[in-house]
Parts: structure tokens; sequence; C-alpha cells
């Protein structure tokens, strides 16, 4: 990559005017003549002329990984659009080859610009943000005093390496020995006794290494393999925590079990373009969800304006919020907005099962299927595990064909009641059937499905989720006789303590309909192009702290803490819960990367309180780029560049259905021509990148530094990884980061756009490849699990149920007389979680969110918009840092009163309520720091969550899949 | 597959104009599509350079009905609205202002404040129904929407236009843009407000 100026003068935005230091010299003729007319005094555009340099890159604002286009005026950043070369970003119907149409060194005249959201474009102030951290810092006081002190690289490494009395001069830790992080990941000896008070918890072969007492977690993590590489491959560690189980861990969870497909390939959604009747649960589509801007104009443009049945395509909204996606299909005329009851989402789905199947409504013919080559004899992608026989006592695994005398270990279906290994049917199988083997009855799949089903009638659904009667029945008759219908989810149905089954339900309703993988049906994504760099490793071993994909096998009959075997994502929470109890075994280290689990997580006392434990915790370090919550209550920061100012890659999401590795590189900053060293806008801020490689280098791990990827590759920085990861896999033979090549100068690697289907025209595609499959409605690797709280099997099939504990009880209902409203959430579209109220260009559009409640409610509580309230929850505990906090639980709100909420609700937008990034006051060598007020405007509602009843220290967690109670739980409210 | 253009063709933005007497270039909004996200504000904040707490393009958000019983189906609607300057026929701000730093180009009828005229007496936001003119505190100017003409100027689409998500804002000239409004069989609607006929270009549909 070429140097690029260095400069960071320009966009200062403490001087709020936008006025510009000088206009560039080269103007064409008519930008004189406007300029006369507007005048020279305040804000000006600039006058991006041919000098102008391109730069393509991935945003980093949300996780959609849209392809973004920035432009450089005189060595600043001056506008960010979407890059017309990705797909989250183009119109494909419009399009041809990417080849032909690249216009690689054409500037803002050359080409049009893809689109972006407000968010992507906000990047500017991102980079130049006065809240950016540009020095290593330590504590000077107690950990969360907001006392600071600057200190160099060398230092900050070395202490944090090497540990010692690192904090004798803060009072109360003047004998405090610190083990640094090389002695905690050199230590291969088992962790016992003096590790952990549980240890006849752990299976027999112990709960692992002690290195595994450093713990890494990460909020959002763009920076794949290199992470892992240093966690796993180099720390030997599998305690790499992410953010997965507050946000949508069980999404990805069910769809990769269900659909059967591979993870990170990475979630379902509908091919809208093509769908004619499309039901959302939960899901914020226009306004979140991944890739937020792209799948909104799917929705508004292919399915309502251009697609084929764009006259006919109903929207459907199932959301106790009217989002604006409901408002969008309301304001269509043939839309429908379903306010249901919060976390009575199995109600909903399993009563649209049960009417479809009273009433035939569902494709039995693809149903019946039972192996590849009847899937394929009808021109399919898939078949299911329908016909599957299934045992009715526990454990309910799948009869084998050993168990039904058949010889091999397959699967079992009848065919006219004779039993027959499913690879050996010729056409279809008995689909609602039950036959009995040596006294033990078995039931198909579907069986099973329609007994569970009829657990309820479809009027007892209706009261539970609270919507009028008939709805279920009609909305079930209409997708079941839909021409293409959809129901589609994100985090409403999934994130619950019944996520699991939840997000079960809904896809065996897809199955119903055999709309998988189908061109307008419910589509999961597919692989990205991938890099991959050498080099020797280390492999982890032993029990994740977090107990995700673990099998309790202690020897007391049950934990003291849950198990999550089925977990494929980890489950943060509970770590956080368990990190004071020291269970499974205590932490010795903590590295906080890109994460914020004080402000983001569901009852964030649990996390707050545990990483001002010394003893929880003897140290902690954060990487971030601005003073967040958590990582103002860490020992340590280690400031990281922004997204603008780093290297890596990111893939996209479905629907769109070409194949894509969009390029991160840094649009401004230099890049050390031997070195390769790279600095972004502040010269004593380097990348987690090149932080994580000289740790490691530090530590003496492998994977790093001289021959780190292998004879002749040295790992020193961040370029030389992603130059090596760029020159193998399906890159193999192109020249990595050379500034000449079509990577850099596209932002990525790019699939022409043209193939969206496959031959037959009515499957997706699925570039990088993918078998015609087997779907699973059935979770027997559930069923085959128990419950370490327990001891009791888990359910293998979507059931009814409200909000459950972790013993799998529903919460008391008696709690209800006394918090009788429900917390609800939702988001707007220009918001993440952390990285927009830091934003003013974005934090200004809606300055302050309100607490909104629906007017029926308001009207009992004798409130108007304006007033405030004050909240709590049976859990809810002061968090000091929280300036809303009134002591005792209570929270101080204002409330809005909208009919956009259904009653019964007390709905917070997140993002707001900040008290770090800059929304509160911090001090660094004795001198107050940057802060505002208005990044710390409005209200969260995290503290506002309910524990769960038995552990007490943290959320209500899905007992399979480990993701947190998000909405639902108790309230009560009192005007003030 | 009838080809739906996500913006105009480019030749829309005829640049012989000058020559053809007098012309309304301006923006169409297809408010059944929008959905409210807000890139049209930062795209135009980015573009324009304007300060925080300064933006030349809002998006309000209108709700309607009410909603308290759940056993009934919910009678509620929320739209969004992006505001621009609606570029007006007669443009009151340019009759409130006092010092004549108000301009309606003939050639195609963008309205522009003269910034180095202007005192920042702010009777143009006074006078204006739509909120359009807006304050900036440091320069002490009113400033807003000038439909991009530093890039429209120049053949290039306003930053709003090519940044939506959607695909719902269209700029061109006010006769071409009708024709396009009737293809699609949508029914246009200006705002107004209070009553005052300023005659505003800018054309919406729902």
């Amino acid at each position: 990559m070429k140097l690029l100026e260095n400069s960071i003068t320009r966009r200062d935005f403490l001087k709020v005017s936008g006025s510009v230091a000088a206009l560039s010299q080269i103007q064409p003729a008519s930008a004189q003549e406007w300029l006369a007319q507007v005048g020279k005094a305040g804000s000006r555009p600039d006058m991006v002329g041919q000098e102008a340099k391109i730069v393509r890159s991935v945003c980093l604002m949300c996780h959609s990984g849209c392809g973004i286009q920035c432009t450089i005026q005189n060595g600043e950043l001056v506008k960010i659009d979407g890059n017309p070369y990705h797909p989250n970003c183009y119109d494909y119907v419009s399009k041809g080859d990417i080849v032909e149409e690249s216009d690689l060194d054409g500037g803002l005249n050359g080409k049009d610009v893809g689109t972006l959201c407000a968010k992507g474009q906000a990047g500017i102030y991102t980079l130049y943000s006065p809240a950016r951290l540009k020095h290593p810092l330590k504590r000077v006081g107690p950990r969360g005093s907001g006392k600071w002190k600057t200190i160099s690289w060398e230092q900050a490494m070395t202490e944090i390496t090497e540990g010692g009395m690192l904090f004798k001069d803060v009072p109360g830790e003047e004998n405090r020995m610190i083990e640094g992080l090389k002695s905690v990941l050199a230590n291969d000896k088992p962790i016992g006794p003096e590790d952990s008070d549980y240890m006849d918890e752990a299976p027999p072969e112990g709960w692992g290494p002690k290195r595994n007492q450093f713990v890494w977690a990460h909020g959002r993590n763009e920076q794949s393999p290199l992470t892992p590489r240093f966690v796993k491959d180099a720390c030997g560690t599998p305690n790499m925590l992410n953010h997965c189980d507050r946000c949508a861990g069980t999404f990805y969870n069910v769809v990769e079990h269900v659909m059967n497909v591979p993870p990170y390939e990475i979630g379902a959604y509908a091919d809208y373009e093509y769908t004619t009747f499309l039901i959302s649960v939960g899901s914020n589509i226009t306004h979140a969800d991944y890739p937020g801007q792209t799948r909104a104009r799917y929705l508004q443009k292919f399915a309502k304006r251009t697609g084929p049945d764009a006259k006919i395509f109903k929207h459907v909204i199932v959301d106790p919020w009217l989002s604006p996606a409901a408002a969008k299909a309301l304001q269509s005329g043939k839309g429908e907005w379903i306010p249901l009851k919060p976390s009575t989402d199995a109600y909903f789905l399993l009563g649209m099962l049960r009417w479809m199947i009273d009433n035939k409504a569902y494709k039995a013919d693809f149903l019946s299927l039972p192996n590849e080559q009847s899937a394929k004899k009808t021109g399919r992608r898939n078949w299911s595990d329908m016909t599957y026989l299934v045992r009715t006592v526990e454990p309910k695994l799948y009869l084998s064909g050993k168990d039904a005398g058949l010889g091999q270990a397959d699967y079992v279906v009848l065919v006219k009641g004779k039993p027959m290994l499913f690879h050996e049917v010729d056409g279809a199988a008995d689909l609602d059937a039950e036959v009995e083997l040596n006294g033990v009855k078995y039931k198909t799949v579907f069986r099973m499905l329609r007994e569970r089903a009829h657990e309820k009638t479809i009027a007892e659904c209706e009261k539970f989720c609270d919507i009028p009667a008939g709805t279920i029945s009609r909305l079930a008759k209409e997708f079941s006789s839909a021409k293409r219908p959809v129901i589609e989810m994100f985090r409403g149905p999934v994130q619950q303590s019944l996520g699991w089954w939840n997000g079960q339900a809904l896809i065996t309703l897809n199955m119903m309909m055999d709309n998988i993988d189908r061109k307008g049906g419910y589509i999961p994504g597919h692989k990205a192009y991938s890099g991959s760099v050498g080099g020797p490793k280390r492999t982890p071993a032993g029990v994740t702290i977090d107990r995700h994909k673990a099998k309790y096998q202690g020897k007391k009959a049950t934990s003291t803490r849950p198990f999550y075997p089925l977990a494929s994502r980890t489950v943060t929470t509970e770590f956080f819960g368990g990190m004071k109890q020291g269970y499974p075994y205590r932490t010795k280290i903590y590295l906080n990367y890109y994460n914020d689990p004080a402000y983001t997580q569901p009852l964030n006392w649990t996390v707050t309180e545990a990483l001002v434990d010394l003893k929880a915790v003897p140290l902690t370090f954060s990487i971030d780029a601005y003073m967040g919550e958590t990582t103002m209550l860490c020992d340590y920061v280690l400031p990281d560049t922004d997204y603008l100012e780093r290297f890596g890659g990111f893939k996209t999401y479905p629907p769109v259905k070409t194949q894509v590795q969009a390029l991160r590189q840094p649009v401004i900053g230099t890049l050390d021509p031997k070195t390769k060293s790279y600095r972004g806008v502040h010269p004593d801020v380097q990348t987690a990148d090149d932080t994580l490689i000289q740790l490691a280098i530090r530590c003496g791990l492998p994977g790093f530094g001289k021959d780190g990827g292998g004879p002749g590759k040295d790992l020193f920085t961040s370029w030389q990884f992603w130059n090596e990861f760029y020159q193998n896999g399906d890159f193999k033979g192109e020249p990595g980061l050379d500034p000449d090549s079509r990577l850099v100068k596209l932002g990525g690697k790019y699939e022409n756009p043209g193939k969206q289907y496959d031959a037959s025209g009515e499957y997706t595609r699925f570039p990088g490849g993918r078998q015609v499959r087997g779907l699973y409605a059935y979770a027997a690797n559930v069923a085959a699990n128990k419950n370490s709280m327990t001891g009791k099997y888990y359910d293998g099939l979507p059931k009814y149920g409200f909000i459950v504990d972790c013993k799998e009880n529903e919460i008391d209902p008696a709690i209800w007389k006394e918090y009788p409203l429900q917390l609800h959430t939702h988001k707007d579209a220009w918001h993440t979680q952390t990285r927009t109220m830091n934003n003013l260009w974005l934090a200004s559009i809606k300055p302050q969110n309100f607490a909104e409640i629906n007017p029926a409610d308001a009207q009992k509580m004798g409130l108007v918009t304006g007033d405030w309230v004050k909240v709590k929850s049976p859990s809810s505990k002061h968090i000091p840092y929280v300036d809303t906090s009134m002591g005792d639980g209570w929270y101080k709100m204002q409330v809005r009163v909208t009919s956009r909420i259904r009653p019964g609700v007390f709905s917070v937008s997140n993002s707001y309520g900040r008290w770090g990034a800059g929304g509160k006051a911090w001090a660094a060598d004795g001198k107050p720091q940057y802060f505002d007020k208005r990044i710390g405007a409005g209200f969260s509602v995290n503290p506002l969550y309910m524990a769960d009843p038995i552990l007490k220290d943290r959320i209500l967690i899905d007992p399979v899949a480990g993701g947190t109670q998000s909405y639902g739980t108790p309230l009560r409210v009192e005007k003030i | 597959m009838a080809e739906y253009n996500p913006v105009l063709p480019r030749e829309v933005v005829d640049r012989s104009f000058a020559k053809q007497g007098p012309k309304q270039y301006t923006l169409w909004v297809d408010l059944e599509h929008c959905i409210g996200c807000n890139a049209c504000t930062v795209a135009c904040k980015a573009e324009n350079n304007t300060p925080v707490g300064v933006d030349y393009n809002k998006v309000i958000e209108i709700e309607e009905g009410d909603f308290r019983d759940a056993s009934k189906t919910p009678n509620v609607g929320v739209t969004f609205v992006p505001m621009p300057c609606m570029h007006c026929g007669r443009p009151a701000c340019q009759a409130a202002c006092p010092v004549g730093a108000i301009t309606k180009r003939k050639e195609d009828g963008i309205v522009l404040i003269n910034k180095d005229k202007c005192i920042g007496c702010r009777y143009c936001a006074w006078a204006c129904p739509y909120g359009a003119p807006q304050f900036n505190a440091e320069a002490k100017v009113m400033e807003k929407c000038t439909l991009c003409v530093h890039r429209t100027d120049k053949g290039l689409l306003p930053a709003c236009v090519t940044t939506c998500p959607a695909k719902v804002r269209f700029f061109g000239e006010l006769n071409e843009l009708s024709t396009l409004m009737k293809e699609r069989r949508a029914l246009s609607v200006s705002i107004s407000v209070g009553g005052a006929d300023t005659k505003p270009s800018v054309k919406y549909t729902k």
C-alpha cells in the first residue's frame, strides 16, 4: 500500500463548526458558480476533485460487513459511501459482470456509489472522535475509580506479561502480588484444589491445564483468524468467550442444527425477492439484523416493488413493538402487525403448527422423503427426519437399525408399517406412524410433533399470546396456502430461556412447507472466500470456563452451576456469574477485547461486581479504542485503532447469494515500508492485532514472530499476517496486499452477481458448495443430554412454555402481582449497542430515548409523555456508575406514551444511557479527559432484568443454547 | 420483470436547462417504502460538513391511531417523512429575509442562502413552515439543504439520493419526476403545514 499522509489536524470535532481549513485550489467552473451563491461562511462541502483518493474497505460500525468506499482528500477522510462492488451495497439486478464493470482507478466521478446506512457513513466521526484513547493507561486508584495514568507501551506490555507488585501504590493493594500473563500461559500443570473449590464436579480427566485461567472475552471480533490464533493456537486455552449468548448465538446454533449447515455461514432469512408471504417474528428488519441496509433494500425494493410477485406480497410482523417494518407492512395496506405478549412465541409457533397439522396444510410428499436418493429423484436439495422413528422412553434417541434388528446403526423408518433402514427406502416412508419393538414404542418425528402441538388448543395459545381469537388459525391458513411462504426470525423468539425450542419450532414451520434452500424460501448463508496462515500451534484442552460444549461428568449427581453441552457459542453471561464464586475454577487474568459486557449485558451488575473484585480476578486488561464501561473497570487499557485503521476482512450474510470476502484495510495513516508497522491517526496507538502479536512474542508463544507463519514467514505485524492470509486458500496465487492488486483496489474478492440460483432455477446455488442434505426437526443430540442442574434429560422437541429458570421450571406466577409489567427492548437503525452514542453525528439524530408504554398502562398510572417514573425488577441492584440509579434497585426513567407498544410492556430502546466511552468524566495524569453529556443521554434497561431465581447472580438463560432471556421479564413501575 | 431504476438516469440531470426556460429540480420521496433509517440525514451531514446539531435533512415520525386493547386488531400507523428543504415555488424564507441573502435560482429552482450576506437574524427559520433553515451557532449564519448543488452542478446526484438503502429518494426535474410517479401509479402529495401555501417542490407519495 502506498504511504498515506498522516493528518489529524483537520476534522477537529471539538470545534463544532463545519468550517474547513482551506478550499482546494482546483475547482471546476460550475463549482465557482454555486460557491458565489452560497457564500463561504458556515458549513461547506468538501471540494472533492480528481486528486481525491479512493480506498475501499469494509465497515464495522455494525457487524453487517458492508463494503465501504472512502474518499480521502488532502490526507483526510471526508466521505464514506457504499462500495459499489460489494453485494450488500448494490442492486444485483441492475449489474452484470464485476470484472467488466470495475472502474478500479475511477474517482468519485468514475462510478456511481453503493448504498450505506447512517452508521456506516458516520464512521468519519468515529475515526476522528475526541473520545478515543491515545495512550496506554494504568489505573492509579481502585478498579472503577476512573483515575488513570498514561504509561508507555513498553511498561504496559512488560507489567502485563511479567506481573509483580503492580499496584503497590494503590491503597489496599500494597502487598498484592500478581502473576503475569507469561507465567500463567506457560503453566501446563492441571488445575487443582488450589484453583478450584469444585474438584468433585470435574470430569475424570480434570478441569484442564492451569493456562486456562487466562480468559479472553470479545464483544466484536472481526479479526479472525488472527484472534483465535492468539487465544486458542498460541495461548492454548479454549476460553475464547464471545458475546453471542447476549446477542443471537441461539439463532445461529439452532439454524445450524435444524438446517444442518456448518457453523458461521451464517443464519437464515427469507429470499425476499421471490417470497410471497412473509412472517417476521421478533425480527426488527429494516432497522436491525444483518446486513441491515441490504435486507431493508431486499424487502422494500425487491419484495415489494420489483419482485415478480410484488403485487401479492404480504408481510406479517409478530412483535410486541410496532417496528418500522410493521409500520411499512401496515402502510402497504395488506400487511399485518401481530403484537403478541413478550416471551409467548412458543404458543404462537406451536399453535400455527397445530393448525397446519390438524388441517393437513403441509407438504406431506416432501416430509415423507427419508433420504438423499428420494430427495434427488424429486428434484430436491434436501429431505427431513420427519419419518424417522424415535424412542418414547428416555433417552429419546432415534431408533437405530441395530436396535431394530436391521444390522446397521442407521436411522429407521416405517414403510407401510414395516421397519426399514432409512437409506434403503425407495420413495416415501410412513409420516404419521408408530411401532412397538421389544416392548418399547417408537414414533415418527412427525407424530411426536403432532402430539406435542396437541398439548394445547389454539384457543389456549391465543390466550397465552394475548392476541385476538382466530388470528393464529387465520395466519396458519394464509401461510400454508401461500405460493412461496416463509416465516423468519432474528432475536425475538430465540433470545429467551426457551429460545432453542422456539427456533426449532419456527424452522420446522418452514420445513412443513418445503421451502428450505428454495428460491423465494427460507435460505441459510454460504461460505465466504477464505485465506489461511500456517505455522506451529498449541492445542487447547480442558473444560471451558463457561461450560459451553462441556458435558457434566462430575462425581455429584448434579452440578452447582449449569453446564451447556449443546451451546455452540459461549455462555459468557454465566462466566461472569460464576467468576466471583470461582466456578468451576478461578480466573487469573481477564482480557477484555473490543467488548463491553458491563454496559451491554442484561442484568449488568453481575459483570461490574465481578470485575472489580480483586480476588475473583487478580489481573485485567482491556483492548479498546474508548474508555468503555467495562474497560474503565480494568487494570490496564491498551488503546486500539479504529476499524478504518486496520487490516482484516469480513464475509456477508443471506439473502446475499454470491460469495464474498471484503478486505479491511486502513483508509488513512502510515505503513512503514521496511517494518510493515502501521500507525493510524494517533501515533501512540497501535492495532489490536499488533498488540496481540507482541504479547505472544513476549510470552514466547508459538505461531508469531520469526517464522511464525512457517519457515521464512515472519509474523511481527498485522500487515504481515494479512498479507500472508490473502495469498492462501481461495486467494492462492494472488499477490496479498500488493497495492496494485484487484483485491486491494476493489476492497475485497467478489463473485459476479449473475448467478443466484442453481440450474433448475428452484434452489439457491450455495456458492462454495453444499451437498443435498437431511434436515432435523428433532434434536436427538439435545435429547441425549441431561440438564446438569436436575439430572433430567432435555427435550428434543419444541415445547410450549413461557420463561424458565436453569432447572427448566417456569418462574413463579405470583411475581407478576408485584411486578406486573414486562421489560422489552428495541433498536433504532442508526444505533448499535456501544458504537453509536459516542458518535455525536448519530447520537444527535434522537438525543435521548424514553421508556415507552401503552396509553392503557399510562392511564392506569396517571402518566403522560415526559413524566418520570422509577422502575425496579425482582433482581435489580444499585450500580454505582449509573447516574439514574436511585439505590435499592430503583432506576429513574422518563416515559413516552405510545400506541406503538402493546399494553403491559415497558419498552426501552438500546444504546442509550452510557456512562463510559466519553459519557462520564474520568481523569488521566490528574487531568480531566474528554467527555460529553450527550453521549450519556437517555436510559439503559440492562440493570433491570430479572435474575435466575435459583442462581440469583445472573440473568435467566436458555438451558440448551445458552442465550439470555432478553425480553419479557417482570418490572414494577411507579410514578415519581 | 419490469426494470425499475433505483435512481433517475443521468441524462435527466440536463445541464442545458438554462436555455430551455425555468425548471424546477427537486426530490421525490416514496413514503410507502421509506424505512426512516436516517441514512439520508447522515449522508447530508457528511457531505455538507455540518456541525453536530445542524441537520439539513431530518426524518420525522408521524404516529397515528390508538391501540389499547390487545384483544382487538390494532388500528395504528407510523409514517417516516424525510424533510429536506422543500425548495418552494414561493419561498417564505426568501420573503422574510431582510438582507436579500436568499435566492431562488432561475435555471433550476434551487433555493440558496448566501451565508456571506446572511446576518443570522433567523427570520427565515420563523417563516419557513418546514423547519428547513438551520442556525449554525458558531458561524452565526443560517444554512440549509442546497439540493447538493455542488454535486448536481457536476452531474452527480445529491448525497441523500445515492446512499438511500431502500431506494426511495429520487432527484430530477419536477415534470420528469411527475411522469415517473404517474408510471408508478403513485399518488403525489405535498406536505402543507399550517395552511401556508409556499408551493413546496419536494414531492411525496404514500
